[in-house]
């Protein structure tokens, strides 16, 4: 979904969870617990074509 | 906001019938026409296919297509994936080879199970092909054990409309499955119960239909193949003894304006998919004393249902809420900064818990976008999933349901992405630039209209034939309209509301009075006559010529009529047979 155009500009930064399953989130808040920053930050374009680079087996850990 | 949390155990949706299987083998469990099965028949019938299915090649975690129309067989064919180990992928029957082409290519199906009537295009969409109606597929022995599925593995894919051109496959585990059926609070099934099987299985109300009775020890009446009238679904509730029963929301609100008084033996009677009408909750509650309605809510991935609202009195709100989350499902209200919005005013709807899915097949950037951390959550690492729906809550604690926050619709119940219908119109030769839109008809209701830019004019009946082509009929447009230019806003950006309250050129007044077009066909040359007329409707009685039609729209009309459907009408047949539906009846007769 394309958002409101200061949510698409704003930062995010990518994390990643025990399941090893990617997401983004925005830089200004807090990390939720059981996430962890994989490095990343950039818009939400930017944060999203880097998951679609590093998620390439979208399996939870748990089946892999 | 948060609902009883349950703990859904490594358990899964096989599972739950197999328990049932083991407790009362001789209940009645699948119905269909003649056909019966009972629990101990549905579990070795489906435990053989499932033999034949791992002799085929499948494996733990592999997806099977299925193609086939409602049976007692499509049931044991859905066990049996499960059973061994493997998703099922279901294929709506009624949709476009084009569009299982897709289906299959993205999913990765090798194995399709199918049924011999549809086994000719079937044998071009998969390497190994499997018929349901073939007594061979269960000839072998129930062999080998279930591999090792767990909560996680993945019991379906969904496919649902993608806003960037092409659909995407929601991943749904069997976690999401059991927290549905397993201890619903929405709705209270024991064995004594019979669940009308009706939605496709591509549809995820199946979910519930199929799972949900078989979860519980009670019985599926599955209705036979083809589309039924009003009339057959209300005799088949009486004959079969149906008690539990999910009507699409456009279904549900012509039910109320028909037979509602024959489904008095239902318990509870379930609809949604869209937004329902108070007035018809009302009606409903009223024809049907002991009955409970409930409005279901939420999106494929979350599992079929998100809310729910059981309803035994009439509303009183000015819109019927979709209530509470279900058991094991979290709601969250939320601003554009992740923020809880206050008690009653509006935010977007995302949802937690153990019904969402896996995320989008083969598509983990679009996954990241729309499932987020859930910072709410009280098991760390979990996620939860932005709807895109706005609401509220209400004082009650009720949510109420508000409307999209982007350019999704819902039509008939399906959930489209305007998107992905206007990048089907710009592969299509001479289209520079489409814009589809939702708007509602007086008569007609909600349907899509697209306006498109051609660099000439753009020849509409080719247009809408090579959609038909590639989209099932609920994604193409009802009306083309060709622009000059696309109506901005002042952002330099397409001006959808614009689009929305656009008004097409209406049909005249006219000495019949109007009757919908009725079956394919009819609709079919309505939807030829209303293309080249550049009328925003056509009734089945509407006269050619009082609607303005002359004798070179006659020539194009009947040219369109041979290219379509391979029978030559003449001009002497065309003027003798001026209504659509005359010229329908007419096409008939020459096809026969």
């Amino acid at each position: 979904m394309s958002g409101p155009e200061d949510e698409d500009a704003r930062e995010y930064v990518v994390v990643v969870n025990q399941q090893e399953q990617y997401s983004i989130w925005p830089a200004e808040l807090a990390v939720p617990g059981g996430w962890r920053p994989d490095g990343t930050r950039g818009t939400k374009a930017e944060c999203l074509a880097h998951v679609d680079e590093v998620w390439t087996d979208m399996r939870p850990l748990s089946l892999r | 906001m948060t609902a009883t949390s349950v703990t859904v155990e490594a358990r899964t949706v096989h599972g739950l019938v197999a328990a049932w299987a083991g407790r009362t083998p001789d209940a009645p469990a699948v119905e269909c026409g003649d056909t019966r099965l009972t629990y101990a028949e549905l579990d070795d019938r489906a435990g053989r296919l499932a033999a034949t299915l791992r002799h085929h090649g499948v494996a733990a975690g592999d997806h099977v297509g299925v193609l086939a129309r409602r049976s007692a067989d499509l049931i044991v064919g859905l066990l049996a994936i499960l059973k061994a180990g493997a998703a099922y992928v279901a294929l709506d029957t009624r949709h476009p080879y084009e569009r299982h082409r897709h289906t299959v290519a993205d999913a990765g199906t090798a194995v399709l199970l199918t049924e011999r009537a549809l086994a000719g295009d079937a044998a071009e969409l998969a390497a190994q092909v499997i018929n349901l109606d073939d007594p061979d597929a269960y000839a072998g022995p129930v062999t080998g054990h279930d591999p090792d599925v767990t909560a996680d593995s993945t019991a379906y894919i969904a496919y649902t409309s993608g806003s960037t051109g092409t659909p995407k496959g929601v991943i749904v585990p069997h976690r999401g499955v059991v927290r549905l059926v397993a201890d619903p609070d929405y709705v209270h099934l024991g064995p004594d119960d019979a669940v009308l099987c009706l939605a496709p299985v591509a549809f995820d109300a199946s979910t519930l239909e199929i799972w949900a009775p078989l979860a519980h020890g009670a019985r599926i009446v599955v209705f036979p193949a083809g589309e039924p009238t009003l009339d057959e679904l209300a005799g088949t509730v009486r004959h079969a003894g149906v008690t539990v029963m999910w009507l699409t929301a456009g279904l549900f609100h012509q039910m109320v304006d028909g037979p509602i008084e024959r489904l008095a033996g239902l318990r509870y009677l379930l609809a949604g998919g869209d937004v329902l009408s108070v007035a018809h909750v009302g009606r409903a509650l009223a024809a049907l004393p002991g009955t409970t309605v409930v409005n279901g809510y939420g999106p494929t991935e979350n599992t079929t249902f998100t809310c729910c609202h059981p309803m035994t009195a009439p509303v009183t709100t000015a819109t019927v809420p979709i209530g509470r989350p279900i058991n094991g499902t979290t709601v969250h209200l939320l601003d554009d900064r992740l923020r809880p919005v206050p008690d009653g005013e509006p935010g977007e709807l995302w949802t937690g818990g153990d019904g969402l899915a896996h995320g989008y097949l083969g598509r983990p950037g679009h996954t990241a976008e729309r499932f987020l951390p859930d910072p709410f959550a009280a098991t760390p690492g979990a996620r939860m999933y932005r709807t895109g729906d706005l609401a509220r809550l209400l004082p009650d604690g009720m949510v109420e349901f508000l409307g999209r926050a982007d350019d999704q619709v819902k039509i008939r119940g399906f959930r489209i992405e305007p998107g992905e219908v206007e990048a089907a119109l710009l592969a299509l030769s001479g289209v520079l630039d489409a814009v589809v839109v939702a708007q509602d008809h007086p008569r007609s209701g909600r349907r899509l209209v697209a306006f498109l830019i051609g660099a000439e004019k753009l020849p509409v009946p080719d247009l809408r034939f090579e959609l038909t082509e590639q989209l099932p009929d609920y994604l193409v447009p009802a009306r083309f309209v060709q622009l000059g230019a696309m109506p901005l806003n002042h952002n330099g950006k397409v001006d959808r509301a614009a689009l929305r309250a656009w008004e097409l050129p209406r049909r005249p007044e006219l000495s019949s009075d109007w009757t919908a077009p009725d079956g394919e066909l009819e609709t079919a040359v309505a939807a030829l006559w209303a293309d080249l007329m550049g009328l925003d409707e056509v009734g089945a009685d509407d006269d050619f010529f009082e609607l303005g039609g002359h004798s070179l729209m006659a020539v194009r009309i009947t040219g369109e009529i041979s290219a379509q459907w391979d029978v030559v009408i003449g001009p002497r047949d065309f003027y003798a047979n001026p209504t659509v539906a005359k010229l329908a009846a007419l096409i008939e007769e020459r096809l026969a």
